[in-house]
Formats: C-alpha cells, structure tokens, sequence
C-alpha cells in the first residue's frame, strides 16, 4: 500500500512539474492553440456545403487539426525537456521508464484537452456543426481519442527527444501510426451528429479503444528502451 | 594477418548459402507460375484477371510475415543487444516494406477489375497502406543513424509498433463490412495453386533477406574496421 | 489480360529493382575493403621505409 501510495505521489509530481512548467514558460500551448486555430478556421472555410455532406465529414476533418495540432504540442513538449536537460535528470532519478511514460502521457492528455476545450466550440461555431445531442459519447470519444493520441505520441517523442536532429522525423512516423484513432475517432464523432446516432459509432469507439490500450501497454512497456541515449 | 583478414572479408564465402538456393528457390517460383497459368481454372467472372489474385495473397502474407519476423528479432535486439539480430530485423523490414507496395498495387490492378475503382476507402486497404508508411517511416529513420546500435534500438521500437496494425489488417474483414473479399469460394485446385505460389513466393523473399542480412552484417564489419584502422 | 500482364510485370520488376539495388550495395561494400586495403598497403609502406631507415 504504501509503495503503491509512493507511486502515486511521483506520478503527481511528474505531472505537476510539466504543468507548473508550461505555466510559467507557456512554451507549448499558445503556440499549439494558434496552429489549432489556424487549422480549424481553413477547414472550416471550405466547408460551404450542403448540411448533410458537411456532418458527414466534419467529425475527422476536426481530429485532423487536433491531432496536427497534438504532433507539434508533443514535440515542443519533448524539445522543452531535452533543452533544460531536464530529460537528462530524469534518466538518473530512481523512476521507473514506465512511471515517466504514463506521468508524460498524462500531461499530453491533459495538454490536448485543454486544445480541444478552445478549437472544438471553434469549430462547431465557424462550420455550423453540433454534436451536443450526444454529450456523454461524445465525451467518451474524445477521451479514448486523445489517449490513443496521447500515447503514440508520447513513445514516438520520448524515442527521439534524445536525438536532436531526429525529432522532425515525428511526424513521418506518427501519423501513419495515429490514423487508426483519427479514423475510428472521425467515425465515431460523425455519427454523433444524429440524436440518435448510428450503431457505427459504437464500432468506431471499440476501435478507439483497441487502439489507446494496445499503445499505451506497448509505450508502457517500450519507454525504458526508447528513453536511452 | 591484416592482409589475410581483409581478403576473407572479400572471398565468396559469405555467398555459399545464397547460391546453392538460388536455383532451387528458381525452380520452385517457377513451378508455382506455371502452376498459376497451367493449371489454375479460369475464374467464370473475372475471367484471367482473377489469376493476380495468387500473387497478389502471396505477396500480401509475405509482407505481414516479414513484419511479425522484424517486429521479433527487434525484440531479440532489444534483449541480447546484439547486432546479428538487427540485421534480421532491418533485412525483414525491407522486404516487408516491398511486399506491402507490392500488396497495394497488385491489390490496386485487381481493384479496378473486380469493381471498378482503383481504390477504395476500405478497412483491409486502409490499414495496409498504413503499414506500407509505417515500413516506410523505419527504413527512413534507420537510414539516419551512424551508430549501429541507435539505429538497432530506434528500429526495432518503431519495428514493434508496426506489428500493432498486423492484426487490424487481418481482421479487417471480419469486424468491418467493406468490400474486400473475406473468405472468397475457392475449388480445391485454387486453393493448392495458392499454396504453391505462398510457398514460391515465401521461399524467393527468405532468400533475397538472408542476401540483404549478410550484406548488412558484412557493412557493420567494414564500417568497424574502417573506424578502427582511419582513426587509429 | 492487360492488367494480369501488368501486375506480374509489376511483382517482377519490383523484386529485380530492389535485387538491382541490393548489387549495387554489394559494389558499394566491394569498393569501400578494396579502398581499406590500399590504405592497410600505403600504411605498411610506410612502416617499413621508416623501419628501413631507423636501421
């Protein structure tokens, strides 16, 4: 119990200090936001189209944005720790790899909620889209959403986080790797347009879930080898 | 004894293996194409476009084999950190990225026969091409790094991350409705040339790896020897 | 018929490409000992001319 109640306190306190940190630099989230924006508001100009065509493909146009969006937060979020040395430190502290990934993928959480709270309102302003009918599924598909995101990301970060040069190859391979959560994240959110939405919706949250559990065992499991240097 | 190093490096001894298969892996490939053409009916739809479906399958489970295969000797590397393992692992990756280009446009050709349409938004495609970038995003990383032993970690990381999308491509089928073919009726003399062209096709790829394989192990030598001897 | 011909061409002619590849990293790898055994010869050389000369 009380190695259990240790655990916890280390975990807030990763979490805490990424936190604090981006509070008092503010070096990921206005950055991230504006881009959010900036996408969100081209999207949703070009979707002048009939009602029927622009709910059937809002829903993965918006996780389009938020994920390109969530690529850039995860990699300012790694460039910050890498710069400060703070990655270096927490290499030679006596955590465990796996507490470190879940602590990071936490704040990454948090972090693209936090986005999405501003760009989703956006959105559903400027393209005249709702999915409130629905707003305990759609609650549960953004969550498993951004935690599928959220752990991609944060093992594709941490892997190169130690390689300077290497962290523009985040995009190349995170986004082939995020398109299973966007498509089941798009799918699912479409069908929340109905009142009474598509048993397609369901198919796309298991999918969504599948996906935010296999990633995040797998970055559980392969943070201790992806953090050395 | 400097001398007698570098020429055993150079001598065709490596090669022995690879070329005593070469011709028995030739025959049995082309014992399996002529069994395609010979000996498979003629589908009564499709007609001999139906007969780029037993490359195409072939090609198909190489390419998810060759990324299970890596995706297990990258846990080997991981484990026993050595760099024979990674060989296997950056060997299998690149013939699992060819056979997943192969897959999509083999797959592509027979698309636009079967129903009209050189692509389709479907799950088993979908989740194909994803593979196809995530091989691709591998070989382009491990093409970034000098240390043999980043690029091996690196590597079979992303390695292992792509054996998550092997079984969404494989029950694709099942659990979506798309119009990719789940279980197509099959005569029994389809289904054993289909056999026959997996094995061919299985066989013919085992041999361009252990090739590829030797070659990396033979680079890795070179390159240590060329740090030893330039920097000393 | 066209499109059977085109996708064994296909499979072929990808399969050869990387092969074709593969034999030119073969050369790449023959080049770079041939060049390290110059070196290894133009090394030894000079050992032995200063050996020759300290004696």
């Amino acid at each position: 119990m009380s190695s259990l109640s240790a655990w916890c306190g280390t975990f807030v306190w990763l979490i805490h200090k990424d936190i604090v940190r981006e509070l008092r630099a503010r070096r990921i989230l206005p950055v991230t936001l504006l881009l959010g924006i900036s996408l969100i508001l081209l999207l949703a100009l070009r979707l002048d189209i009939a009602l029927d065509a622009r709910l059937h493909v809002s829903g993965g146009l918006f996780w389009a944005a938020s994920f390109f969006a969530g690529a850039l937060l995860v990699e300012r979020s790694f460039a910050a720790e890498r710069e400060e040395g703070c990655w270096r430190a927490m290499r030679l502290m006596p955590i465990t790899p796996a507490t470190i990934y879940l602590a990071k993928l936490a704040f990454h959480f948090l972090a693209l909620l936090g986005l999405q709270l501003v760009i989703l309102p956006c959105f559903a302003l400027l393209a005249d889209v709702s999915w409130m009918a629905n707003p305990g599924k759609l609650a549960a598909v953004v969550v498993l959403a951004n935690l599928g995101f959220a752990s991609i990301g944060t093992i594709l970060g941490g892997m190169l986080c130690s390689l300077r040069q290497r962290s523009q190859m985040l995009m190349i391979l995170l986004l082939p790797l995020v398109v299973p959560v966007a498509l089941g994240a798009g799918a699912a959110t479409t069908a929340l347009a109905d009142a009474q939405p598509d048993p397609e919706w369901l198919l796309g949250l298991q999918l969504l879930g599948l996906f935010a559990g296999l990633y995040a065992a797998a970055g559980a499991l392969l943070f201790e080898y992806a953090m050395e240097e | 004894m400097n001398g007698l190093a570098t020429s055993r490096i150079t001598s065709a001894a490596p090669m022995n293996l690879v070329t005593i298969l070469t011709l028995p892996v030739a025959m049995l490939l082309g014992s399996a194409i002529s069994l395609i053409f010979a000996v498979a009916p003629r589908e009564v739809t499709m007609g001999d476009a139906q007969r780029i479906m037993y490359v195409h399958v072939a090609v198909a489970w190489c390419g998810l084999a060759s990324v299970l295969a890596s995706g297990v000797a990258g846990i080997a590397y991981l484990k026993g950190r050595s760099l024979a393992s990674d060989g296997w692992a950056q060997a299998f990756t690149e013939i699992g990225w060819l056979c997943c280009v192969l897959t999509l446009i083999t797959g592509s050709i027979w698309a636009h026969e079967a129903w009209n349409t050189w692509w389709t938004w479907e799950p088993r495609l979908t989740s194909m091409l994803i593979l196809a970038a995530i091989c691709s995003g591998n070989l382009l990383l491990r093409g970034s790094f000098e240390d043999p032993h980043q690029r091996a970690r690196i590597g079979a990381i992303v390695a292992l991350l792509a054996i998550l999308d092997v079984p969404l491509i494989v029950l694709a089928t099942r659990i979506f409705r798309g119009i990719h073919p789940v279980h197509p009726s099959m005569s029994t003399t389809m289904r054993a040339v289909l056999v026959a062209s997996v094995v061919g096709f299985a066989a013919l790829f085992l041999l361009i790896t252990e090739w590829r394989r030797r070659q990396i192990m033979l680079g890795n030598s070179i390159t240590d020897m060329e740090n030893r001897e330039y920097n000393c | 018929m066209t499109s059977l011909i085109v996708a064994y061409s296909v499979v072929c002619g990808g399969v050869l490409a990387y092969v074709a590849w593969a034999g030119m990293v073969q050369r790449t790898l023959a080049a770079r000992v041939a060049s390290l055994e110059a070196w290894r010869d133009r090394r030894d050389a000079a050992e032995q001319d200063r050996a020759h000369r300290a004696a």
